[in-house]
């Protein structure tokens, strides 16, 4: 009896871990959909509201779509990878002790102990898939810190004057200061209102009402899109990435089935997330050095 | 696996309602130049002209196109509340939200431009524009009633150090500042742009009318417990597909199905009298079949009959037929 109980309860655990994991992964792929589709809101609201030009939404909508799902599928990678090997001119031949070593300039027909050099060309495709997918990250990374810094930069440095399509027609100052007149028809408005765009907005929207406010908003949004993608990035390329973080010790022992709303589906360490960008970085120049004294 | 509701608005009339308000009163308007008449300000519009239908309606269009946007998103994010409460208790909330936070507002603005507003840089002028009360009010239900799935943490302060040891973690933990969220993140990033997007007059209104959801709930403003709106039974559905509804539609559907037959059976009986009783004149279809037969097995009693008069459309057919 004791016997069959504990059996029991070491299958009720194993079952609950189980489906924690399984509900874990779930919800991480929910997690990343959720933040991706905020990025695209405040993207498409900062268009809207502040009248930013085409190319800035659709350079901001690229990255994002980028940093959502940054990495090709496996086979690709392996593809890629295989395509390299096949141009390579390096052989592996393998020494009656069992070590094998790279001869630069051997042919490939020379291999021998073809089930070890399968998994060593298997070994190999895995490294080259890890490196590729570590120099996708840092591009992204760079890619994505740089495009949204240069636009905060642009915007402190050369804020925009809402009210210049209004040099004809002022509004009063005691009366309702941003309420659209039908009288004002210049550029880029339309009864009052700001209209037109690629995308026929026909609703309108309502000037700021003062340039400070309204640089302030924009400036707002976009250090909102900066966290937004960055959280994104360091969820997408660094902890679900399965490249070189490692998820901290969990502290307490695991008891929850996954259904009562404790699951913890991501730790995020925004330092930590710098800190692997840049020591990758120094990683692959360690790399780069072995590889020509080899 | 996910307890997340289905994607969509399957049996969400409600919701659909919302939404469609929520995006064509603003294009309908501002297409025929009248989004003017759901501006809501207290200096000229209500102390001066007394325009109180301006009170009964600046809820039902957002005069900004991208309030208009996060609107639709977050009652479309709201479908759950309906799945929850059930379409008809669930509109019931809504225009009870939406009179309670609409008095609410106009109560409380009255009372503060009645004493402290007498000051011109104090007075209240600007509202809120669309449906944020509603929203806001119907936040706390949500708050309230949807539970928490999952949290995730982002770790903002704590050691650089790579190591991944358990006294490193034990101390790493005590000094790291880390920020939970839970699943409902989406929900609160739009809320929150919502009021910043509108500035002082939606934090204000949007906290009066968070606070009427909370007596709505709690029973203060009563409504929610013993009354549900009248007349509107016929037009929401009766749920979601279960398989109790499914069963009943499906008998509905064999009843049909047999009031069919039997309709098409007393059709074909009366066809049948029909060719019997009266040959020459002009017949169904159906029965022209028949006639052929008829005119034969008569042809000795009758030598001089000739056929009885066809449309054009029955002889085309006769013709194929044959």
């Amino acid at each position: 009896m004791d016997n069959f109980e504990s059996t029991a309860e070491g299958n009720l655990s194993i079952g609950n871990k189980r489906v924690y994991e399984l509900r874990k992964r779930n919800f991480q792929r929910n997690l990343v959909n959720n933040l991706s589709f905020l990025g695209y809101v405040l993207i498409s609201l900062e268009y809207i509201k502040y009248d930013r030009t085409v190319w800035t939404l659709i350079t901001r909508a690229i990255v994002q779509s980028l940093i959502s799902s940054p990495f090709p599928s496996d086979a690709k990678l392996r593809r890629l990878a295989t395509l390299g090997a096949d141009n390579n001119t390096t052989g592996v031949a393998t020494l009656p002790g069992g070590r094998s070593i790279r001869f630069p300039g051997m042919f490939g027909t020379e291999m021998l102990y073809n089930s070890s050099s399968e998994a060593e060309q298997q070994d190999h495709d895995d490294t080259a898939i890890v490196s590729m997918k570590k120099q996708i990250r840092k591009f992204l990374f760079h890619g994505c810190l740089s495009l949204n810094m240069l636009f905060i930069i642009l915007t402190i440095l050369f804020p925009i004057d809402f009210f210049e399509p209004l040099s004809g027609s002022e509004p009063v100052d005691d009366g309702p200061k941003n309420t659209p007149s039908p009288f004002s028809n210049s550029d880029g408005l339309l009864l009052g209102e700001r209209r037109g765009g690629l995308f026929l907005q026909m609703i309108g929207e309502r000037l700021p009402k003062s340039n400070f406010s309204g640089n302030l908003g924009l400036v707002m949004f976009e250090f909102s899109i900066l966290i937004v993608q960055f959280t994104l990035f360091s969820l997408t390329c660094v902890v679900l990435a399965d490249l070189d973080f490692e998820e901290p010790e969990r502290l307490e022992p695991v008891n929850s089935d996954g259904y009562d709303g404790s699951v913890i589906v991501a730790r995020i360490p925004l330092n930590k997330t710098m800190n692997a960008i840049l020591n990758d970085g120094n990683i692959n120049d360690n790399n780069e050095n072995a590889s020509n004294s080899v | 696996m996910s307890m997340e509701p289905p994607v969509g608005l399957t049996a969400m009339p409600v919701t659909k309602l919302a939404m469609i308000t929520t995006l064509v009163v603003p294009l309908v308007a501002s297409i025929a130049s009248y989004k003017h008449i759901f501006l809501l300000q207290y200096d000229p519009f209500l102390q001066t002209y007394h325009q109180y239908y301006r009170l009964l309606i600046f809820q039902f269009c957002a005069i900004n196109e991208s309030d208009t946007v996060i609107l639709a998103l977050i009652w479309y994010l709201f479908r759950h509340l309906e799945r929850l409460l059930g379409s008809h208790k669930y509109l019931t909330l809504i225009v009870l939200s939406w009179a309670y936070t609409t008095l609410g507002i106009w109560g409380l603005n009255l009372i503060w431009n009645a004493f402290i507003g007498q000051y011109k840089w104090l007075q209240w002028n600007n509202f809120s524009t669309g449906s944020l009360p509603i929203v806001l009010s119907l936040v706390h239900f949500y708050k309230e009633y949807t539970p928490q799935i999952y949290e995730w943490n982002i770790r903002l302060l704590g050691p650089r150090g790579g190591a991944s040891s358990h006294n490193d973690n034990k101390r790493e933990d005590k000094s790291a500042v880390e920020w939970k969220i839970n699943d409902q993140f989406l929900l609160n990033g739009l809320i929150l742009l919502l009021i910043l997007n509108q500035g002082f007059a939606g934090i204000l209104c949007g906290f009066i009318s968070w606070m009427c959801g909370i007596f709505i709930d709690k029973g203060l403003l009563p409504g929610l417990d013993h009354w549900r709106i009248p007349f509107v039974s016929y037009f929401i559905s009766q749920g979601p597909p279960t398989r109790a509804n499914v069963a009943i539609a499906a008998n509905a559907a064999t009843n049909t199905a047999a009031a069919r037959a039997t309709v098409e059976a007393a059709t074909a009986a009366t066809g049948n009298g029909n060719t019997g009783n009266s040959g020459p004149t002009s017949l169904p279809l159906r029965g022209s079949s028949t006639t052929p037969t008829n005119t034969s097995s008569a042809g000795d009693d009758e030598p001089g009959a000739d056929e009885p008069a066809r449309p054009l459309g029955v002889q085309f057919l006769d013709t194929f037929r044959r």
